[in-house]
């Protein structure tokens, strides 16, 4: 279960991310929207343990910074980087080493690579990968890991057809397999079908957290939700 | 740490797999590194080092070096902190549970390796230090031993000033107050004392080699330790070392207990130093930044093919107002003045050859690999040879504008002749055609990244093999003829011919987008 509460981020004297709490439970997808400069990339960083901020974020309840955390969180930044001069099995055979993972993730690669087609390319190093090839990269590093917990940062820019019906297979599996998911993303329809909770951020607060029933009850889309809780009072 | 050391091994491995793949790549490294070696053997087989310049002397310029070092990197620092991490260390590295305090350790290792490097060009320097202080044989060890202390020592202050000053806008504008007053010191100290002895070398030796300086704390003492090149190792020697070495532990310690959590402060300054590296893969060392202002500018393209290319430049010229007056420029100014001042006896002729001996240590040639990330420069349908003209037209324009106000103010100085001024100022910009033509030959023949690593050794190829026989003929014609003029017309001449015969060799770079 990821769990924040009163996030607050600061930059200076401009307040990013004001207080904001959620929580998704096991076996759920939650969806973050929100326009650009909502909060959401403060939010994504901070949970990733990338930012100081105030206020506590869980996962699984301990704490996200800690080791233990760390362990059964996996994250798939917006921007993949990877290592210019690793291949893409020696990518995985890091993420192995340093989650110390047990024995058997040999073949967790190999069923990663074959899934994204990236099998005749685990020779290949990092700086000669097209974007959307780091980015199913990216992909297979957090899956690899088998997390409870996963968040994904706009996690089907630059895949290809196949690939974003696979990650979709994989994000229900995931969800049947009781791991919490938060995807972050710009791209409203991306999402349909798959999410249980949408949270949209504005100005650094919640404009709106509703479940699938929710918005189902109410007869309207969540990019009608988006629109009417973003351009309200503007 | 085992999963940290992997990516730093495996990274070598692969990167030396790929050296091998190309083989012009690997004899070029295999060359450079045989050059190297025979350099520093040459270097250390003349046991005649010179001794003109003393100890203090010696002492002074390595601190003053450090000085100008400190505080670029402090103020860089200040701004956005110093990161020894990738943007894939971020996102991989950081969020993986391994513990940040190994991953600190992690970054100081692959920082260890970038500066041993750069040490590289610290070691090509070694035989001109010789050849006017008489550095021991053992003198070139220490030397490096002082270089990546300080090298490794920096980073650590930056990022610890870095994370204290983010917290407040405050903090950082003291910071810089602090930061600049501190160096004005040094400066007005400086001024004062050449004011006092009535000589600039005096002067300056006298301010910057006080009892004071030697025992500020990383500056000086890693200014000791270098110095000791000069005066062989004494058991102080050990001390200094000592302090260094310690002062780097607790700067670590301090920086751990300070920030366990230093990856946000890591995660900007990384973001940054992302930005830059991919800025100047894309643009050369040609950056607009975000803050430069682009100004509106009425202008017409008059010309067609190749010819708008180098309107083009000129529009963007006009509308980031990074015309050719600019920092170097006024640098240009100082340093023949400096050189009028410490060199009495010099020549124009002196002044010439320091001049493109430091265009060659320094050239940025900007444009023409900026133009080369983008297709457009492929498609435009004019022959190559005058699209790269007309690409690099703009650096030797500016190379050309940078001689003249270098020779206008040496000929006044040393009291020459207009012509020769003016041929002076020609010869300049043409070596630095040479210098440019060579790079874009270089990028041809061994693509961005192995010119880039290699540019040390393929300077050095450039000054023996093309440049030298210029060189030699105008010491016979100075020889002959005691004319600064027919010494530099000839020079000019056959920078010409060789500049011309690189461009046309060069020039197919725009053939295929791979070539560059």
């Amino acid at each position: 279960m990821l769990e924040v509460t009163t996030l607050t981020k600061k930059y200076g004297n401009v307040l990013a991310v004001d207080s904001i709490s959620f929580t998704v439970n096991p076996g759920e997808i939650g969806v973050l929207l929100g326009p650009n400069g909502a909060g959401k990339s403060t939010t994504i960083k901070s949970i990733a343990g990338l930012l100081r901020f105030k206020g506590t974020i869980s996962i699984c309840n301990l704490d996200n910074k800690s080791i233990d955390a760390k362990k059964i969180f996996g994250y798939v930044p917006e921007t993949p980087a990877l290592y210019d001069a690793l291949t893409v099995y020696e990518h995985l055979v890091f993420i192995a080493k340093a989650y110390n993972l047990d024995e058997g993730w040999q073949e967790e690669v190999d069923r990663l690579l074959s899934i994204f087609d990236l099998t005749d390319k685990q020779d290949k190093v990092g700086k000669d990968l097209s974007k959307g090839m780091c980015q199913k990269v990216s992909l297979c590093c957090a899956l690899l890991i088998n997390p409870k917990v996963i968040m994904l940062d706009e996690p089907m820019i630059g895949l290809d057809p196949k690939a974003i019906k696979e990650l979709k297979k994989i994000l229900i599996q995931l969800k049947e397999q009781g791991c919490a998911v938060l995807i972050s993303t710009h791209i409203i329809d991306s999402i349909e079908g798959l999410w249980d909770k949408v949270l949209i951020l504005h100005k650094g607060k919640f404009a709106a957290v509703r479940t699938r029933s929710e918005v189902d009850k109410n007869n309207e889309s969540i990019e009608q939700l988006f629109f009417k809780v973003t351009e309200e009072g503007e | 740490m085992q999963s940290l050391l992997y990516i730093i091994k495996r990274t070598l491995v692969n990167t030396i797999k790929k050296i091998v793949k190309r083989p012009l790549v690997l004899i070029g490294y295999i060359l450079g590194i045989l050059f190297i070696v025979f350099i520093l053997i040459l270097s250390f087989l003349d046991s005649s080092s010179n001794s003109y310049g003393s100890y203090d002397l010696f002492f002074s310029l390595i601190v003053t070096a450090l000085f100008i070092y400190a505080y670029f990197t402090l103020k860089k620092g200040i701004d956005n902190g110093s990161s020894f991490f990738r943007l894939a260390d971020v996102n991989i590295a950081f969020t993986s549970p391994i513990k940040s305090n190994n991953i600190l350790v992690y970054g100081f290792l692959k920082q260890l390796t970038q500066i041993l490097f750069f040490s590289v060009l610290a070691l090509m320097q070694v035989p001109n230090l010789r050849r006017f202080f008489s550095i021991s044989q053992s003198g070139v060890l220490i030397i490096l031993i002082g270089f990546i202390l300080y090298m490794l020592t920096l980073p650590i202050i930056s990022m610890i000033i870095y994370s204290y000053t983010s917290k407040k806008l405050k903090r950082r504008k003291v910071a810089k107050v602090i930061l600049n007053l501190l160096f004005l010191a040094v400066l007005i100290n400086v001024v004062f004392s050449i004011i006092r002895e009535q000589t600039l070398l005096e002067g300056f030796t006298m301010a910057m080699s006080t009892k004071f300086i030697s025992y500020l704390p990383i500056i000086g003492w890693n200014g000791q330790i270098i110095a000791y090149a000069i005066s062989g190792i004494t058991p102080s020697f050990y001390v200094f070392l000592g302090l260094s070495i310690g002062s780097i532990f607790l700067l670590i310690i301090w920086l751990y207990r300070m920030e366990k959590d230093y990856y946000e402060d890591a995660l900007v300054s990384t973001e940054f130093k992302e930005s830059v590296i991919s800025s100047k893969a894309k643009n050369g060392f040609f950056v607009i930044g975000s803050t430069t202002k682009i100004k509106s500018v009425s202008f017409n393209f008059t010309k067609s093919g190749a010819a708008t290319i180098f309107q083009r430049s000129f529009l963007e010229l006009r509308k980031t107002g990074m015309l050719f007056f600019d920092k170097v420029s006024i640098m240009i100014i100082v340093f023949v003045i400096v050189v009028r001042v410490a060199f009495y006896e010099g020549t124009i002729l002196f002044v010439l050859l320091i001049s493109v001996y430091i265009l060659l240590l320094s050239s940025v040639n900007g444009r023409f690999t900026q133009e080369l990330s983008k297709h457009y420069i492929y498609l435009i349908p004019a022959h190559n040879t005058t699209k790269l003209i007309a690409v690099t037209a703009m650096a030797n324009l500016k190379n050309l504008f940078d001689g003249l106000i270098l020779f206008i103010v040496a000929g006044f100085l040393y009291k020459e002749s207009i012509p020769l001024v003016i041929l002076c100022g020609l010869t300049y910009a043409s070596f630095g055609a040479i210098y440019l033509y060579g790079e874009v030959l270089a990028r041809k023949l061994f693509g961005a990244v192995h010119a880039n690593a290699l540019k040390v050794f393929l300077k050095l190829l450039l000054t023996i093999f093309i440049l030298t026989p210029g060189i030699i003929l105008a010491i016979i014609v100075l020889i002959n003829s005691q004319s600064f003029f027919n010494t530099v017309l000839i020079l000019l001449s056959y920078n010409i011919f060789m500049a011309t015969i690189l461009l046309l060799i060069s020039s197919t770079i725009f053939k295929y987008i791979e070539l560059g």
